[in-house]
């Protein structure tokens, strides 16, 4: 201990940091519109390459380079989307779509975050299950398919089936590892306070592994949407892949690209939304 | 270096304190209360999962810690120090012996004991206050009569200001106080403390180790401290037993510190003989490491 005496003075809080990015020296003193553009540099440049790419699309299709019954144009794609987004057929679809997608997912993070949270906390659970999990993950769900086919028949029931073996595996690989690296010193602290194993995951355990949770939650958007549109391709009588999948054998490339666009939106919003409750639980990090 | 060497005449009481301390059916301070900590005995053991080896921490302890102390536990490190402050609070189990917090045996971690850890270890979703109030809000305490206690030890820990805050916008000085507030606030019968100023720079480490013994003197707070700082155990505890060297730590010597508890830590630097306990301590430490157990 070093002799400070009477020293009264409280050490002061540290500077609130921003939370992200990091201070870059410039060359030369930036004018309003360089500012501008550097505040807006990926957006500016992810968008050019969007609009680069339509428009080469655009130009092979029109100056007929391929043939643009198989390829379409951007045009031809929006007049169809369009088009398909009027009709009744699309309500019907979306909905059938969007419910096998939601019961699936629903199923998937229900019971991967209960799986996952086992295995991260009990050696014995993990040991268990670990041979059969990464057997089913490694192998190819999509293969499965005409398996579905043989339980649950043509339907509903087979996609959502696709969907939780699609979406089921990131959940419960991300909650595992989430768990898994919880700060052991922070379960110590909690186990000193004599709490209930309830407790722990409540306070701990779940607050400790979220953002990892929530990681596999977004990872499951994107393959569980690959479960729905294949079940569909597959096995479907409705819905926005078994739509794609007729315009495919009718030559209808613009429909099977709208179709494409539209499922695509599906899973920005789906991602977005989940980017907002990210946000929400991760505020004390921004505080 | 020995410790003959650091003993300089007007230690004579020091030794004679430390001749009754050492004889086993001498009272063990000066206060009346009771015991609050009996450890009789006591051996622990753990099997080191990364080395795949048996290892004897503690071979056998015995000492109490009186009602209203501070008894500070030093020795080298690898001693086994922090292990047994983690039986005490019944994180870990011990193989032999007894260990009895307030006349009961520990079984497991229990509410009466409340340890303070080396890093802060505040969770760092719940903001200043909620930390604080965690042991209360496990434990069931009633929001209310919940909410008024950790107001009144934030202000008594000088955190007030900060309630709302969350952990990484405080200074690492201000989180150590929360751990320590956190603790506190549950009234615990003994409070266990683990090297808590280690993490903090030396300023901050003399200005908390001030703010402990304020807030102990107006709390009455039993406290055992683990320590491997010589100067740290002198200055804050009334009394401090020094461990030989692990593995099979064993209780070296215990004695008291005659520098007057609620002294404040200038005036017991000043104190002529400061200088000599932390000789003498030194020099029993510098023994202690030699042992071969």
């Amino acid at each position: 201990m070093s002799t400070l005496p009477n020293q009264t003075t409280k050490e002061a809080p540290p500077a609130v940091k921003a939370p992200v990015g990091r201070d870059l020296a410039v060359d030369s003193p930036m004018s309003p519109w360089q500012l501008r553009y550097r505040r807006h540099e990926s957006t500016i440049l992810g968008t050019t390459c969007l609009i680069l790419a339509l428009v080469a699309w655009q130009v092979v299709s029109d100056t007929k380079i391929v043939n643009p019954l198989f390829v379409s144009s951007p045009t031809n794609v929006a007049k169809a989307l369009a088009d398909y987004v009027t009709s009744e057929g699309f309500a019907k679809d979306a909905k059938a779509t969007a419910f096998t997608f939601l019961i699936g997912l629903g199923l998937s993070t229900g019971a991967g975050i209960l799986l996952g949270l086992a295995m991260g906390w009990s050696r014995r659970t993990r040991y268990f299950f670990n041979y059969l999990v990464s057997i089913v993950y490694s192998s190819p769900r999509i293969a499965i398919v005409p398996v579905l086919i043989l339980w649950f028949g043509i339907g509903r029931e087979t996609g959502i089936a696709m969907v939780f073996l699609m979406a089921v595996f990131p959940v419960v690989i991300n909650t595992m590892t989430g768990v898994q690296t919880v700060d052991p010193s922070l379960v110590e602290m909690a186990r000193s306070f004599k709490v209930s194993r309830f407790q722990m995951f409540r306070t701990v355990i779940v607050p400790a592994a979220l953002p990892q949770m929530l990681a596999g939650i977004r990872l499951a958007i994107g393959v569980g949407l690959v479960g729905v549109v294949v079940a569909e391709f597959l096995a479907g009588t409705v819905g926005l892949g078994y739509t794609m999948q007729t315009a495919a054998q009718n030559f209808e490339a613009a429909q099977l690209f709208a179709g494409l666009v539209i499922i695509s939106a599906f899973g920005l919003i789906a991602t977005q939304l989940l980017r907002l409750l990210e946000r929400h639980f991760e505020r004390w990090r921004t505080a | 270096m020995t410790s003959d060497q650091y003993l300089p005449s007007e230690s004579g009481e020091i030794m004679s304190a430390l001749a009754a301390r050492q004889s086993k059916e001498a009272p063990v301070s000066r206060s009346a209360h009771e015991t609050k900590l009996e450890v009789d005995d006591v051996a622990i053991g753990y099997y080191s999962e990364r080395q795949g080896s048996y290892f004897q921490a503690v071979q056998s302890l015995s000492f109490t810690v009186p009602g209203e102390s501070l008894v500070a536990l030093i020795g080298p490190s690898g001693c086994g120090k922090s292990t047994f402050l983690r039986a005490v609070s019944g994180l870990l189990p011990y193989q032999r012996g007894r260990l009895l917090v307030d006349n009961s045996l520990v079984k497991g971690p229990r509410s009466d004991c409340a340890l303070v850890f080396q890093s802060p270890t505040l969770l760092p979703w719940r903001t200043v206050s909620r930390n604080i109030g965690y042991g209360l809000e496990m434990q069931g305490t009633p929001k209310g009569v919940r909410e008024s206690r950790v107001h009144d030890m934030m202000n008594l820990v000088g955190l007030e200001a900060f309630a709302d805050r969350y952990p990484r916008q405080l200074s690492g000085g201000m989180q150590q106080r929360a751990n320590l507030a956190r603790a506190l606030v549950t009234e615990p019968v003994l409070l266990l403390l683990d090297e808590p100023f280690s993490a903090v720079d030396a300023q901050t480490r003399d200005h908390l180790g001030e703010e402990l013994l304020r807030i102990r003197r107006a709390t009455r707070q039993t406290m055992l401290l683990v320590t491997h700082q010589v100067e740290e155990a002198i200055l804050l505890a009334d009394s401090c037993v020094v461990l030989s060297k692990g593995p099979g730590s064993v209780v070296a010597e215990i004695f008291d510190i005659p520098l007057g508890r609620d002294q404040p830590i200038v005036e017991k630097r000043a104190d002529p003989r400061f200088a000599s306990l932390v000789g003498h301590l030194r020099g029993l430490l510098a023994s202690a490491s030699s042992v071969e157990a």
